[in-house]
């Protein structure tokens, strides 16, 4: 991991060809061969251009393919994304591409997959990625859909839960090392723009700056670790508002979470967490 | 508004600690640009599943490399030490699960938990195993405490959680309580947070206004 970080460069835009991008066969023969996670190649696909991007997946329509997603090198490294479980609404194996009623062959979900990201990393315009995967705006707009709601479906439930007990123990030690005791984690609201939004909801999404938003309040620890998010509160309320509506405090205060028995020790008195 | 010392530095202190959240909100508009641009969905809902799928995204990123983090660093001769190599076993071994791109990978991520026989609860089930699992049978998914309709204690039991959440008395109370502990070992809690003396305080401390005004004279 840590050669790999330091062997890519910072920028790796569309519009820039990056200079020491390998052959594309000898990315094939390692991709064929290898068997761990060689994020070599891979990631040298999002790095080469789209001509090398098309002979990939040319070669390739009827591997699973693991594409690893990295934004300038540093970011997503840690997201793999298996494209053979693409969210796919045709009776084929979803690995594969779809065919439209004409018969025609339909864009290849890597291409799909990556053009989402790129929408999700990078926050372009949805045509912005028909110069790096010749995808049209609305294919990569209804694909970035899919991959969020996917994202969302399958992994909510492991990424995004309340802390267990067992967790919450670890993650008050730690915080209590750096001296609050009981603490959990901290808890923020911030608002985020929505630009689309409706003239007739403007009135409850009008922030007191003006835009018009929803609040985001998220809670995390120290390492930047999100258990608890709420979203779509509307940007007129404020913080103790959110709160108020969230559900982490509607749980807290009608004894639904936190877990029975977490005990705190402050000044020589000992609590149980409520 | 903090008046005397003890609240100052109980202050400081929070401060410090509340500044994770405001880091996270930082990081994540980096990461990911579309939570910094305006949303651009037409509904709230969508924009809802946007946000949960980037907090979704970034959390996978922290699990792979929290092990890395200079706080985890820092605190590895404390308590972090036996949690931070649990991570670092299972995240190659998540990783491998996830290279063999099949079903296996399944079976692979719960083994890696420890718990062959027992294989835990995988949320979402059949394929859900994701690279970087950490639920397994030794970590188990919550279970919230069961609050029925109506609940089991009656609503009095509701109404004490509230009751207890909302006592300010209580809260008061514990603040003063952490502002104690906090003063108590505020060396020690204070000195990631510390500037270095730079020449001008340690003057002021340790010299009396006369000597600096001699000082100033001959330098």
């Amino acid at each position: 991991m840590k050669q790999l970080a330091g062997a890519f460069p910072q920028d790796q835009l569309a519009g820039r060809r990056v200079q020491s991008v390998q052959p594309v066969p000898a990315l094939l023969g390692r991709l064929l061969t290898d068997q761990p996670p060689n994020l070599g190649p891979l990631r040298a696909l999002l790095r080469c251009s789209p001509l090398g991007l098309y002979g990939l997946v040319s070669c390739h329509r009827r591997l699973p393919l693991t594409t690893v997603i990295s934004r300038r090198a540093s970011v997503c490294r840690a997201v793999y994304f298996d494209a053979s479980t693409w969210p796919s609404r045709t009776s084929r194996s979803s690995s594969s591409e779809r065919i439209n009623a004409t018969g025609r062959l339909q864009a290849h979900p890597l291409q799909k997959v990556v053009a989402a990201f790129r929408f999700i990393a990078y926050g372009e315009a949805a045509d912005r990625s028909d110069e790096y995967v010749r995808l049209s705006r609305s294919t990569v707009a209804q694909a970035t859909k899919l991959l969020l709601e996917f994202i969302v479906r399958r992994w909510e439930m492991t990424y995004l839960r309340r802390s267990n007990q067992l967790e919450l123990k670890k993650m008050m030690e730690r915080i209590a090392e750096r001296g609050f005791p009981g603490c959990m984690g901290s808890l923020d609201c911030t608002h985020w723009e929505w630009h689309q939004c409706p003239t007739c909801m403007a009135g409850a999404y009008q922030s007191r700056k003006g835009s018009r938003g929803v609040v985001v309040e998220a809670v995390c620890d120290a390492d930047l670790w999100i258990w608890h998010l709420f979203v779509g509160a509307p940007g007129r309320l404020n913080d103790i508002y959110v709160l108020n509506q969230s559900p982490l405090y509607l749980d807290v205060t009608a004894g639904r979470w936190p877990p029975r028995g977490v005990t705190l020790t402050v000044n020589g008195i000992t609590r149980t967490l409520p | 508004m903090p008046m005397t010392d003890e609240a100052k530095t109980f202050n400081r202190l929070q401060e410090a600690i509340r500044k994770d959240v405001e880091r996270l909100f930082g990081v994540l508009t980096k990461r990911f640009h579309i939570a910094l641009h305006p949303g651009r969905y037409c509904s709230v809902k969508q924009l809802i599943t946007t946000h949960k799928a980037v907090s979704n995204l970034h959390n996978m990123c922290v699990e792979a490399r929290r092990d890395g983090f200079l706080s985890r660093r820092r605190g590895a001769g404390g308590t972090n030490d036996g949690e931070g190599a649990g991570n670092d076993d299972e995240g190659p071994a998540g990783a491998a699960a996830a290279g063999t791109g099949g079903p296996d990978g399944n079976d692979g991520g719960a083994d890696d938990g420890g718990a062959a026989a027992a294989g835990g609860p995988v949320p979402g089930g059949g394929g859900a195993a994701g690279p970087a699992d950490t639920v397994g049978a030794a970590n188990p998914l919550l279970q919230l405490n069961a609050v029925g309709q109506p609940p089991a204690g009656g609503m009095v039991a509701i109404f004490d959680a509230w009751g207890e959440t909302r006592n300010r008395a209580e809260h008061e109370q514990l603040r003063a309580d952490l502002t104690a502990h906090v003063w108590s070992d505020r060396s020690e809690l204070l000195a990631p947070y510390v500037v270095k003396s730079s020449s001008m305080v340690t003057q002021r401390l340790f010299f009396p206004p006369l000597a600096r005004f001699f000082l100033s004279l001959t330098s």
